[in-house]
């Protein structure tokens, strides 16, 4: 299974001149990209996908590996800092990092953020090279029913995150399912709740709504402050920055758990960083010590979905390159590239091109070292934006949101459904909802649907409790819903 | 009222969404409609359940609940968020004007009069703030322009061609 030769000439290839320019060029870019809202790793991958066709295959998907890595570390410097995630799978970064930001700790938020990424990603580069020729057979079992359970975990986990009420966070997500059912049914093409505007057939369009939902709606809440932190600018950032990369070894156990789980989830083909960064949130506030400080700027949290988003870019590359099976939309990019190229990924591929394929994973070690020397010196500079006065950020922002949202399909609708997304969003904030539940859910609900349906014309409702992997997967669920019941009926205990 | 108001809206506001969305699919097909109905049924089951609890809460903490008149309520209300009200109806203003005079007159025009409303050059006299205000909505949309010209946006452009 391991083929030592092909180690070696994979490592020659990896560690070329050009190569390693390759890949730094690729990790700025990603980074720079990954801290704009609203540019996300896929949209600028797919851009860059035809000037890719004139380098050779490898070194156009080394070049697009250090992009996917370098925009999940550097997409948590919006998260912390403006509350807008810079793509998808920093979502959950969202929800430590700017309450940390808003006390004058954003340099030691993006420091636990780069050191939480620098390790998540090597544990996940270390699990993709020794575990890809093996996980991928594996994946294989993952069916329909297994993807619903995990699918269904995933929105539950989440739901549960609402701090004050349960209840909200899983209307939220119910209603947040029939939003993501907006558009036509793929089995039958019946347009449903579309209420006949053609813009909405394809489905809800993602980017506008996650745009709206986390970056308008915040700067509707910005407006009328003079600077995102009311804390007076703190002269020692470098110093905090570098505090928080420390900062993270005092949470091991959490770092390796997290790192794991997104890893796991990334191999699952179609999951992505999202669905891995807030498993790995939920679960780190379930075993804290301190759950009361989650949403209140909690490390703990912060170095949960950090590593794991980091773990589940490496995941995602191994149902890529073993099965032929995209793991997230950055990685489908990737699979068309090789396409483009004339290469097959797919079972096949280790035993063709094994030096390629290693060369590759080499490229996953890179990027780590990347998060933890070109993010340090980067974020000193990219974190001062917190101290820009509203009055010129608001309006400018808008400009690029609204850009962004219009990018994504190129149709000025989307900008008017990102406002409308926003308004909600603030309502939503206002009203204490949790907001993420809500996303997690109009990105999963198509998922959650075909699966089921898929599922359920194998073999009715009993399918999904013939297989064990199901039924440890339904019985995770049932616990993801009962233990903040459990927690609070202990509390209660103990306080008596 | 201003209680039902405050527990209710977003209960009431799915619920008559859920109602609209269950209407149109009304006469789908029934795969259509499987995953939906159980979407649905959880929504109007979890939204009476929300509301309730919360108007348990709310009416154990009745101090907390005011007693003026709805008329001023809302017009709290309003002044509270007159900033983003503007700020929203600028938002919609671009969309249109996008839409019809292109990308760069509506990056150009928005800007004109989202700068002011957020705040810039407030405390300069009016001369000097109008041309900080349009000088700077220049610059910012010749950059942006740059900007979705160099990554390839398929922006539109207005009846003028710019």
């Amino acid at each position: 299974m391991y083929d030592l030769d092909a180690i070696l000439m994979g490592a020659e290839l990896f560690f070329q001149t050009h190569t390693l320019a390759f890949l730094l060029v690729g990790f700025f870019l990603g980074f720079v990209v990954g801290a704009v809202p609203g540019f996300n790793d896929a949209n600028v991958m797919a851009i860059m996908l035809p000037f890719s066709l004139a380098l050779e295959p490898t070194l156009a998907i080394i070049a697009m590996v250090a992009i996917y890595s370098g925009a999940q570390a550097g997409g948590s410097i919006p998260a912390i800092l403006m509350n807008m995630p810079g793509t998808p799978g920093n979502a959950a970064t969202i929800l430590e990092g700017y309450p940390l930001s808003k006390k004058g700790k954003a340099g030691y938020a993006i420091g636990v953020s780069l050191g939480a990424s620098t390790i998540g990603s090597f544990v996940g580069a270390v699990l993709a090279l020794s575990l890809a020729p093996i996980i991928g057979v594996y994946a294989l079992r993952f069916g329909p029913v297994e993807m619903f359970m995990v699918v269904l975990l995933g929105m539950t986990v989440v739901s549960t995150l609402a701090s004050e009420n349960m209840g909200k966070g899983l209307l939220i997500a119910a209603f947040g399912v029939l939003v993501s059912l907006i558009g036509a049914d793929p089995m039958t093409g019946f347009a449903r709740g579309t209420y006949d505007i053609p813009f909405l057939y394809d489905g809800m369009p993602l980017i506008p709504v996650l745009l709206g939902l986390f970056g308008f709606s915040e700067l509707l809440l910005l407006l009328g402050q003079k600077t995102i932190s009311r804390e007076a600018a703190s002269k020692k950032m470098g110093s905090q920055m570098s505090g928080g990369m420390f900062a993270v070894l005092k949470h091991r156990l959490n770092l390796l758990r997290s790192s794991l789980i997104g890893f796991v989830v990334g191999v699952v083909p179609g999951t992505g960083a999202t669905i891995g960064s807030f498993m790995a949130y939920g679960m780190a506030k379930q075993w804290s010590r301190k759950p009361d400080e989650f949403g209140e700027g909690s490390t703990e949290g912060l170095v949960a979905s950090e590593s794991a988003n980091n773990a589940t870019a490496c995941g995602a590359i191994v149902p890529m390159l073993t099965l032929g099976i995209p793991g997230s939309a950055s990685t489908l990019v990737m699979l068309a590239a090789l396409v483009l190229h004339g290469v097959r990924p797919g079972p096949q591929f280790f035993a063709n091109f094994q030096a390629e394929a290693y060369a590759i994973l080499y490229a996953l070690f890179g990027a780590t070292l990347l998060i933890g020397v070109l993010g340090l010196g980067l974020g000193r500079y990219l974190q001062r934006v917190v101290y820009v006065p509203t009055a010129i950020l608001v309006p400018v922002v808008s400009v690029l949101i609204f850009i962004g949202a219009y990018a994504w399909r190129f149709m000025a609708f989307d900008i008017l459904l990102m406002v409308i997304f926003g308004v909600f969003g603030l309502v939503l904030r206002a009203k204490r909802y949790p907001v993420s539940a809500f996303l997690l859910a109009i990105i999963l609900g198509p998922m959650l649907e075909s699966n089921f349906l898929r599922a359920t014309r194998i073999g009715g409702m009993d399918v999904f409790f013939e297989s064990y992997l199901s039924i440890v997967l339904f019985v995770l669920v049932i616990l993801s819903l009962l233990a903040p019941v459990i927690m609070s009926m202990s509390k209660r205990r103990m306080a008596t | 009222m201003q209680l039902l108001f405050k527990v209710g809206l977003i209960p009431a506001l799915m619920l008559v969404l859920t109602g609209l969305y269950w209407f149109h699919i009304s006469d789908a097909p029934a795969v259509a409609q499987r995953v939906p109905a159980v979407a649905v049924a959880l929504v109007v089951l979890l939204a009476i359940m929300v509301f309730v609890t919360e108007l348990r809460t709310e009416l154990k903490d009745k101090g907390r609940t005011g007693t003026e008149p709805a008329s001023v309520a809302v017009k709290a209300w309003v002044t509270e968020w007159r900033l983003q009200i503007f700020f929203v109806a600028l938002c919609v203003l671009h969309f249109m004007v996008f839409s019809t005079l292109g990308f760069n007159v509506a990056n150009m025009l928005f800007l004109s009069l989202a700068l002011p409303v957020a705040g810039f050059a407030r405390d300069s006299g009016a001369g000097v703030r109008t041309l900080k205000v349009v000088s700077t909505a220049f610059l910012i949309s010749v950059t942006v322009y740059a900007l979705a010209h160099v990554m390839d946006f398929n922006i539109p452009l207005g009846p003028l061609g710019f």
